[in-house]
């Protein structure tokens, strides 16, 4: 049995509220999207702004109804069995204001093991390890609203273990996090797969997250998973052809039209003028590419060899950056 | 065993909701406060206008003489039905707002404990208001109740309750999924508020209004409790009768609107703001 089985899985969100009498329009998040993750791996969506990562999340979590497919979470039908899915799974959601700020780290707790059927008599043991094990017990009768970003989302966390789930959904879980809160969310992560054998699923937009973190990835973009593999795989998509970055002055898309190569802005510097365009392109490409950006007015500033990143295979499969 | 667990879950709801309002300082004071500013005005209102307590009119209306009484047992009524209306619907949407329903609603818990343990913290909120009210109304403005018929005169407040949780839930309902919902709450509180009974009897108010007087909960409960409170119960049949039919229609209202809202969450997502 799988932990986690999407087939098909579509969502469609009215951009009103449907009422009998108002016809509304739709708009597809989610278009047909499919994957298995096994027990015990770390399974990563990878996609840009928009592309219905959340969405996917929320419907996994029994949160929002599909317009179409279906899923199973630990062999449970998300539209049939969503009380039972719900035992067995949490999550962390997107963003900082999920939490009570009102509240102590504590007294959410409590709120959280209450409403996830905890029995009384393990209810403060298990409060108190989940407090030690994410650093936040000597803060515990603190207001979470006076807990830094790194600390909310730690506890956060503590409160998606609050059932002990076999399954854990994350959504950008390093998402607006300071450099060390984010290292240690993500080793607290790896950590619960490996030492706990938890299944987990996250989103991400960063690619060295998915790369580092994730045991596979589906790379997903407009609501379609357009690559799945695990990182090594995924890069391989790129292998054999040379990733070049090539810095330029005075760059303009629109005199680059007809361009045939796939090539993304992955950094631009408005104040000096300088764009860092990245793609792969062959050593005889090199040339032609560097001669058609000069004839668009571009000044030629560097050209440089890359290691590819899977950032390099998303440029490839959409020629768009993940930032785009 | 899933009674016993659905039961701590609504305790733990009632104590969060709890704590969060206890952690809003003034609300108890500004709530307190807006009882006295009420009950004052209405006292004052009275003698200014007739130079006395006492209002014939009224006594003839009602069966009360002293206008104070009439205000302070509708006032009571008013108080449990704005419980409902501001402090219940206001108290799901600013979580809708602070984003913390999602987690909530992501647990096994059923949605309608949720929305039950924060009903229940009103009803004792409002409990709380009374026992302060009460004395005080009785200490600094003598009014005067009859204990007896005081007390005859809550199972037929709690009854009329069934009827303003679902009137509130229809509300919360409603509520997450207007885009802005602050102006519904404002105009459904105004016509709580003018169409409660509270301050005069609504036979007074032109007819169409009496027929939507007639149509909410609150007027139906507070002349309910009034002519229990003055005559007992079985010259009051006429009342009680017709407050069971519009609380039963409301609680099923209120669970048609609950009902509604569950499913287009699940379809449209929850709005976050
Ligand atoms: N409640 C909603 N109502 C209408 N449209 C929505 C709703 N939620 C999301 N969408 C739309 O669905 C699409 C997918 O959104 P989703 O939040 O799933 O993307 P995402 O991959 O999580 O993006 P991000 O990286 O920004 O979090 C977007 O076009 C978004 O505008
Ligand atoms: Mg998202």
């Amino acid at each position: 049995m799988y932990a986690i089985e999407v087939s098909e899985l579509r969502k469609s969100y009215p951009k009103k509220i449907p009422l009998p009498f108002r016809k509304v329009e739709w708009i597809e998040a989610v278009k047909g999207i499919s994957f298995k993750v096994k027990k015990g791996e770390l399974f990563g969506l990878l996609g840009p702004n928009g592309a219905g990562k959340t969405t996917t999340i929320k419907i996994l979590t029994t949160l929002l109804e599909p317009s179409g497919g279906t899923a199973k979470i630990l062999g449970f039908d998300i539209r049939k069995d969503a009380r039972e899915i719900r035992k067995r799974i949490n999550l962390v959601a997107e963003g900082e204001r999920t939490l009570y700020w009102r509240l102590s780290a504590y007294e959410n707790l409590k709120y959280f093991a209450r409403i996830y059927y905890i029995p009384k008599s393990e209810e403060n043991e298990r409060i108190e390890g989940l407090l030690k094990l994410v650093g936040l017990w000597e803060r515990k009768d603190d207001l979470v609203m006076n807990y830094s970003r790194g600390m909310k989302q730690r506890l956060a966390i503590a409160k998606a273990l609050i059932n002990d789930p076999e399954v854990l959904f994350l959504d950008e879980p390093t998402l607006g996090l300071d450099v060390q809160s984010a290292i240690f969310v993500r080793e607290f992560i790896r950590k619960l797969v490996d030492e706990q054998k938890k299944t987990v699923l996250l989103t991400t937009h960063y690619m060295a997250e998915a790369e580092e973190l994730c045991d596979r990835i589906a790379i997903i973009d407009h609501g379609k998973i357009i690559a799945l593999d695990t990182p090594e795989g995924l890069k391989k998509l790129v292998k054999g052809e040379d990733v070049v970055e090539i810095r330029v002055r005075d760059f303009s898309v629109q005199k680059l039209k007809n361009f045939p190569w796939k090539l993304a802005i992955v950094r631009e510097d408005v104040e000096r003028g300088i764009t860092t365009l990245r793609g792969q392109i062959t050593e005889e490409d090199l040339p032609k590419v560097v001669e058609l950006l000069v004839k668009s007015g571009a000044r030629i500033l560097s050209v440089e060899q890359k290691e590819p990143t899977l950032e390099d295979v998303f440029i490839k499969l959409t020629g768009r950056t993940l930032r785009d | 065993m899933a009674a016993t667990e659905e039961l701590r879950a609504l305790y733990g709801v009632a104590t969060k909701s709890w704590r969060i309002f206890l952690s809003y300082k003034l609300w108890m004071v500004s709530d307190i406060m807006l009882g006295f500013f009420f009950v004052g005005q209405a006292l004052l209102i009275g003698i200014g206008l007739t130079g006395q307590r006492n209002s014939p009119a009224l006594q003839q209306m009602t069966g009360y003489s002293d206008y104070l009484t009439f205000a302070v047992l509708g006032f009571m009524v008013l108080g449990f039905g704005l419980t409902f209306m501001s402090g219940f619907v206001w108290s799901v949407v600013d979580e809708l707002y602070a984003g913390t329903l999602e987690y909530s609603f992501a647990a096994p818990m059923r949605r309608i404990t949720f929305f039950l343990g924060n009903v229940l913290v009103r009803i004792f909120l409002s409990f709380v208001y009374m026992a302060v009210y009460i004395p005080l109304f009785v200490l600094m403005f003598g009014v005067h109740i009859d204990p007896v018929g005081f007390f005859k005169g809550i199972p037929v407040l709690l009854l009329g309750t069934v009827g303003m949780i679902g009137l509130g839930m229809t509300a919360a309902g409603v509520v997450l999924y207007l885009k802005d919902p602050g102006p519904f709450i404002n105009i459904l509180e105004m016509l709580v508020f003018a169409l409660s009974g509270a301050m005069y009897p609504i036979k007074i108010l032109p007819k169409p209004l009496q027929l939507l007087a007639k149509a909410m909960p609150y007027a139906p409960t507070s002349e309910a409790v009034r002519k229990v409170v003055a005559f007992g119960y079985l010259n009051s049949i006429n009342e009680i009768t017709y407050l069971v039919f519009i609380s039963t229609l409301y609680a099923l209202l209120g669970y048609l609107a609950y009902k509604w809202s569950e499913k287009q969450a699940r379809i449209v997502g929850l709005k976050s703001y």
